[in-house]
């Protein structure tokens, strides 16, 4: 990810979306583990971080804002309470001031900030919930945001309000976004670049207009054919649904669905492959495709 | 013969505040709709089926369930084949179940976790068909399994035994078994993964084709309402505030269709900053005049004095604002 960019993350649900965000914020629920690799935060690794080292990460530098506004907030406290205490387990501030930095984040959002930030999270609407959960996610600048499909269950007036202010926050804050959802339209709005989980594996990445665009990865095409904004006439959406986990097949793990499977994507894990600059593609198809161009322009 | 038609449909709820006070919800008024089927048979595959969109709180569902007498409106009359059955109780009420069916959102719900699939899909035709032997039954319910997508060899299985798919699959094979010409589906793709969402779509749009079931889509999915209905009705505050062919999104008149359209994100990424400022308004006090004058950015002195009326201003078009 860069600074100042916003990423989408999009896949079907069960493909590895939400446990990328809580891997990051080292918070996969057991009995769940991170079993390998690293997340590094300028040149940081922060799985190998100290207990109360990643602490001061998560709200501070990673913050993450959930799809159910509703359960983000514990009932029986106010709004403001709780954009408070975050402030509070972060910075020591002389008394007031966690509250002036709490309203004028939620001013910045366009929410009428005294009257909810008495307010309990059951008197607000769906939409302000959710932009009094960015507040709180927001309160103390993160570098990087996390959305895990925070305007997917909104109306389309609310979230095109929600995506307006990530997309201010955006321009003005310098922060980068990680903006998870299933929702392709969504995601064009905000994002300059996507990368397309599959099965657990990101199978596409690259600018988001390009891909759109151009897919290259045979899952991607058949994910924009099944949305009625993007496929003008007939859907022609993918057959099947996303595999078990538990019982993933051996070789690529779309090949039961792709409609071009060959013999190689039975038995070969496709590895990341870097077709143009910042775009890359994990699928056997694409990969000899680029090389008998290459031969042909060769010979 | 209009199929079904409503006049001045109203539904309140009414909450206690206090002891002596009572609140009044008015989830839907005033509200008159005709929905024509004859019209549009052998009109193209999509003609008959109509949209209904608007913000949640609009009232949608509590108009979904008045049309489909699932609940009784407080005021106004139904009529459904140029009979009242805005007051009938629910056993005069089987000729028109049996051609009005209803889908719900969340179909897992509203499958009978102790009934296997047979016993599931056979219930529809042991009620309106009560005359049926069971052979005819389970071929018809292979027949209809296969038409939705599921494995016939399934009949055992209960539903907690199918993905969320599946289930939605079952839920509209249970809707379309005794061949209704109307299907209500209230939010069936919300909340859906795009692969399954179309394939729905598509599921709609062949049964509509094979069987001549017209749908009733209610939905905040504008994409969806565009891909599937010819017509599409617009609610805002309990009332339907305009009345359009799909196909002529951008001769929508109404502030608050345009607003709704200009929400919806655009595919290019030039996604531009306008959306609709404020709340959906409280339904136990909506502002006089027109509900929508304080969101409303075209307003003028008449909107906040006078509630428009619905008027037509093209032979399928209507709208209640008073710009026009």
């Amino acid at each position: 990810m860069k600074e100042g960019r916003c990423l989408a993350l999009i896949g079907e649900s069960g493909a590895g979306k939400s446990i990328t965000a809580l891997s990051l914020l080292r918070i996969v629920p057991p009995p769940g583990k991170i079993t390998g690799g690293e997340v590094i935060l300028d040149n940081r690794d922060l799985l190998k971080l100290g207990k109360e080292e990643m602490r001061l990460v998560r709200g501070e530098e990673l913050a993450l804002v959930f799809q159910d506004s509703l359960s983000t907030f514990n009932p029986v406290r106010t709004v403001g309470g709780h954009i408070c205490e975050t402030i509070n387990a972060h910075r020591r501030l002389p008394n007031g001031q966690a509250k002036e930095m709490a309203l004028e984040k939620m001013a910045d959002l366009g929410l009428p900030a005294g009257r909810v930030f008495r307010s309990f999270p059951f008197q607000l609407s769906g939409g302000m919930r959710q932009r009094a959960a960015l507040a709180m996610a927001l309160c103390l600048h993160p570098r990087i945001l996390i959305t895990d499909e925070a305007t997917t269950s909104l109306d389309v007036t609310l979230q095109a309000q929600v995506l307006h202010y990530l997309k201010k926050h955006l321009e003005d804050c310098c922060m980068s976004i990680l903006f998870i959802t299933h929702d392709l339209a969504a995601a064009a709005a905000v994002a300059d670049q996507v990368a397309v989980i599959y099965a657990g594996r990101i199978v596409e990445k690259g600018q988001l207009k390009k891909v759109f665009k151009q897919p290259l990865h045979p899952y991607t095409q058949a994910l924009l054919r099944s949305h009625p904004s993007f496929c003008p006439g007939t859907l022609k959406p993918i057959q099947g649904s996303p595999p078990d986990l538990a019982l993933l097949p051996e070789g690529c793990s779309f090949y039961p669905r792709c409609p071009e499977a060959a013999g190689i994507c039975l038995s070969r894990v496709p590895e990341m492959l870097e077709v143009d600059s910042g775009r890359q593609v994990a699928c056997h198809l694409v990969k000899s495709a680029i090389l008998t161009k290459g031969e042909i322009a060769a010979s | 013969m209009t199929f079904l038609s409503g006049r001045n449909l109203g539904k309140s709820y009414f909450t206690s505040k206090g002891l002596w006070h009572k609140e009044e919800i008015r989830a839907v008024y005033d509200v008159s709709l005709d929905l024509d089927l004859e019209n549009a048979r052998g009109a193209g595959s999509r003609s008959g089926n109509t949209g209904l969109v608007g913000e949640s709180g609009s009232g949608k569902s509590t108009l979904a369930r008045l049309i489909s007498r699932l609940e009784k409106p407080t005021t106004g009359s139904l009529r459904f084949k140029d009979e009242a059955i805005g007051d009938l109780p629910e056993k005069m009420l089987l000729p028109f179940r049996r051609q009005v069916q209803v889908i719900f959102q969340d179909a897992a719900a509203s499958l009978n976790p102790r009934h296997t699939v047979e016993k599931i899909l056979s219930e529809p035709l042991r009620n309106f068909f009560p005359g049926m032997k069971r052979k005819e039954r389970l071929e018809r319910i292979t027949e209809i399994m296969g038409q939705v997508g599921l494995s016939p060899d399934h009949f055992e299985r209960f539903p907690h035994e199918f993905s969320g798919g599946q289930k939605r699959r079952l839920a509209i094979a249970r809707a379309v078994i005794i061949n209704p010409d109307l299907l209500i589906c209230d939010e069936v793709t919300s909340g859906l993964d795009v692969s399954l969402q179309g394939q729905l779509l598509n599921l709609f749009l062949e049964l509509g084709d094979r069987f001549g079931v017209h749908y009733l889509l209610v939905s905040h999915d504008l994409p969806a309402v565009r891909y599937l209905c010819r017509r599409v009705l617009v609610m805002y505050a309990g009332r339907i505030v305009e009345d359009f062919p799909a196909a002529e999104m951008a001769a929508s008149i109404h502030p608050y269709t345009r607003a709704l359209l200009e929400s919806e994100p655009s595919l290019d990424g030039s996604f531009s900053p306008r959306f609709l400022p404020g709340e959906p308004p409280d339904p136990s006090a909506y502002p006089t005049g027109c509900p929508f004058h304080p969101r409303c950015s075209e307003k003028k002195a008449v909107c906040s004095e006078q509630a428009p009326i619905f008027k037509k201003v093209a032979d399928n078009h209507g709208t209640a604002c008073h710009l026009t």
